[in-house]
Parts: structure tokens; sequence; C-alpha cells
């Protein structure tokens, strides 16, 4: 699978989301509404269960990812923090440049933050990504999500706080 | 240890010429749908056969009738049709063409968490400390001494205790609940809580696994004195909590840990293949054998 059209995007983007489907620590509200935003948006994109279980068995898709980063293409991810985005390519011996990759975190990010990024390319958007976690900032915005949802919170691992 | 095959099965849901595409909430729904079981999912507008790579074994679309046909790189893929289909039969239709393919659905009885270490290239420095401590082969060398993730599967799940030793902040676990373990940025406290750690470690006796090693003979020899088995477990009961404490490494995970000579053994051989790898460094440096071997 090869060039930037295979999933009809706009030619020179490739969008790839993580559902980050073994664990919890992505709010299910954020990465299901980025999901809806994505499936609505009417451009093409990659989704994979989880970006970690594709790393550890050193998915060749990987290597393709980065191979098209590095010839031109903008890859842009939404998944978790950036480090670890790149720790995770790094790890399947695809590691990322620089130029051309642009992680959306949506660990912190609301999901309206993070799909600005996935399908506007909001610089802004990316540079809050990597930007430290407030975390009173993230309590508050919990706390928001769970009175706009009239439900409980995201749930952590067993026996973890956030 | 888990066996991990190459690649997750991929879908190709397929919207572009000659196919009706899914009402938006219903693509939404069938996307998350197949993700939560594990499946890749390439949502192509144009040129399904191009969209479909050597993982893909399905393509699925609403073509009224007129389905193409697909080869990717090497096999020929399965082509259906899902008109009129909801997206929960749809599942059910991708699950059939999947026959014995493997794959690993989060929650299944027999799935694998990925739970394992990510090294931040930026921040490791080799030191090899990881190495020398993790007791289940989870790191190894490449081929020019530096480190790596070698057996990811081999990893406990939820214990992030190498990252604890790490000196530089480097080791991460993207599913762990806080930073920096979890990949956030790392701040000047957090570099001197991890040292703070090491120092914690050293407390208890310079490495952790070694305290282990030294408490457990010592309720040895108390045992073999005072023929005392309710003693001795007692003991090392007390060393494990304190170890838990000081690492956060799960209960679970330590009372899973070898006998004691088992652990003697490995963490020997674990400080041998860094002892190794440092000189191996040093050597490709130019400047012969490494001097010292990491604390073990």
């Amino acid at each position: 699978m090869s060039g930037n059209d295979a999933t009809g995007t706009e030619p020179t983007v490739r969008m790839l989301y993580c559902r980050c489907a073994f664990a919890q620590v992505v709010p299910a509200d954020v990465k299901g509404a980025v999901l809806e935003g994505l499936a609505g948006s009417g451009r093409g994109f990659e989704a994979v269960a989880d970006l970690c279980d594709m790393a550890a068995r050193r998915d060749p898709h990987l290597a393709d990812l980065s191979a098209l980063a590095k010839e031109g293409t903008t890859l842009r991810i939404a998944a978790c923090w950036p480090r670890a985005v790149r720790g995770l390519f790094h790890l399947a011996d695809s590691p990322l440049g620089e130029a051309g990759v642009e992680i959306l975190n949506m660990r912190t990010l609301p999901a309206e933050r993070v799909l600005a990024g996935m399908l506007s390319g909001d610089p802004t958007a990316v540079a809050e990504s990597a930007a430290g976690r407030d975390d009173a900032a993230a309590e508050q915005a919990a706390a928001g999500r769970i009175a706009a949802l009239g439900q409980l919170p995201p749930t952590t691992p067993e026996g973890e706080k956030r | 240890m888990t066996t991990l095959a190459t690649r997750q099965p991929r879908v190709v849901l397929y919207e572009g010429s000659g196919a009706e595409p899914f009402a938006g909430p219903e693509r939404a729904e069938l996307v998350a749908a197949l993700l939560d079981r594990g499946y890749s999912v390439t949502l192509a507008h144009e040129g399904a056969a191009a969209a479909a790579d050597d993982a893909t074994f399905v393509v699925v679309g609403r073509f009224a009738g007129q389905a193409p046909q697909v080869t990717a790189a090497e096999a020929t893929v399965e082509v259906h049709d899902c008109s009129g289909r909801s997206p929960a039969e749809v599942v059910g239709l991708v699950d059939g063409a999947r026959a014995d393919r493997p794959l690993n659905t989060p929650g299944a009885g027999d799935s694998w968490k990925p739970w394992f270490p990510v090294i931040d290239p930026v921040r490791c420095t080799n030191c090899m400390q990881c190495l020398s401590f993790c007791l289940f082969d989870v790191y190894g060398v490449d081929a020019d001494h530096r480190l790596r993730v070698e057996n990811p599967s081999n990893c406990k799940v939820n214990c992030p205790a190498c990252s604890r030793v790490c000196p530089e902040v480097a080791i991460m676990f993207p599913k762990y609940h806080a930073g920096p373990i979890d990949g956030a940025p790392v701040s000047q406290t957090d570099v001197g809580r991890e040292k703070m750690k090491i120092d914690i470690s050293a407390l208890l006796g310079g490495d952790l696994y070694a305290r282990l090693r030294e408490r457990s003979a010592e309720a040895k020899n108390r045992f073999s004195r005072e023929r005392s088995a309710d003693q001795a477990l007692a003991e090392r009961r007390r060393c494990l909590t304190k170890l838990a404490d000081a690492a956060a490494i799960p209960r679970e995970v330590l009372d899973a840990l070898p006998s004691p000579e088992e652990i003697q053994r490995k963490s020997a051989e674990a400080a041998k293949r860094a002892a190794a790898a440092l000189a191996g460094q040093a050597a490709a440096e130019g400047m012969g054998p490494a001097a010292s071997s990491p604390s073990t």
C-alpha cells in the first residue's frame, strides 16, 4: 500500500487514529468523538485498535507510514503523548522524522481540538499536544465532560487514580 | 511468554466508485466495533486495491451487487457486499472471513494487553541499568550495542518498575496513568524525583533484587536456625511489601517471582549481558573494554 491517495485523503495528508482499545487511559468520550468526527468528515483515514500492540509486533505498516512522512506526506496521528508515540515507532524500528509528523494527544486535548489538528492541521493543537499536563485543568475538563454526559467518568486501570 | 503475530488483520471499508457510502453515525459505529474487536481498519474512498496491503483479508462495502475483485500483495482478498446490513452484522461477516487468522481482541480471555517499556531515544544514554534490572529478558541490545526492547510480551502487565531505575527518566509505559511514565514531558522535578527513587533503592541495599536476595538468604538462615517456616515466609513478605512500595511493583508480580536462587541466576545473567553491551559500546567508540559494569 503506497501513495497518498490510497485512502482518499487530501493528496499530502495521511491520518491515523489509535483506539487505545486495551486500556482506559484515553477518555472514552474523547476517542469516541474524534472517531465520529473523522468518520463524518468525508475523508479517508486509517484506524488501529492499539498503536502499542502494533509497535510490539514491529508491524511493517509502521515503517510504511514513517517512510511516507519522510517522503513529503504529512502524517497526522490521533493517539496519546507525542513522546510516547515517537517512542513506539522507534521501538518498531521505524523512527519518525521531525518534519511531516503531527501528533494529537487525546489524553489531554478535548475532541474538538484533536479534530482541528487532524482535519485542518491546526498547529496550535499540535503544540498543545506536546505541552505538559495541567492537572487542575484536566480535572476540571473531566468534571465538565462527566456533567455533560451524565455518566460515570472514564475509568482508569484497576485501582489507579488519574 | 506470548508469541506475537507480525500484524493484526486489516479490514478495508470501501466507499469509492461503485459503492454507496455508509451513513455517518453508522460508519463511526462500524469502525469502532471493528477496532474494539482488535482489527485495523482503512476507510478508503478511492482505490480498494491500493488500500489493501498484505494484512488485509477482507474489503466490505455497499456494492449493490457489483463487488470488485481485489488482490493484495500476497493473497486474494475476500470482498463482501454489506448492503442492508447493520454494523453488528458486518462485524459478524468480517469475523467469518477472518477464519483462523490470529486476532488479539481487547478484553478476550486469551488476549495480550500490550504493556511494555518504550524507550525515549532522545533521553536514553544506553547505561543498561534497565537491562541489568529486568529479570524477564524484556531488554536486549541491537547490533550496535544499543538498548532495545527485545521481548515486549515478556513484560509483567502493570509493572512499571524498570522506569523507576532509569536515571534519565527515559522509560515510558504509554498505558500508565501518570506522567512522566505515560510519556508526558519530563520536568526537572521529575528528574529529581526519579533520582530520589534510586536513592531509596540504594537505601534498600543498592539494588532491589539484590536486596531481595539478601533478605531471602537471611530469612533462610534464620529458618535453618529456628526451623520456622512461618517466620521465613513472614520475612519474605515484609521484604516484598517494601519492594512493592519503593518501586510500584504490583504484588502479583512479586508473588510470581521465581525462587531466590533463580532470581540470583537471572540477575547475574542480566548483569553479564549489560556489561557485555557496555563493553561493546566502549569498544565501538575506540575506548577499549568498559571499565565498569552496572550495579546488580
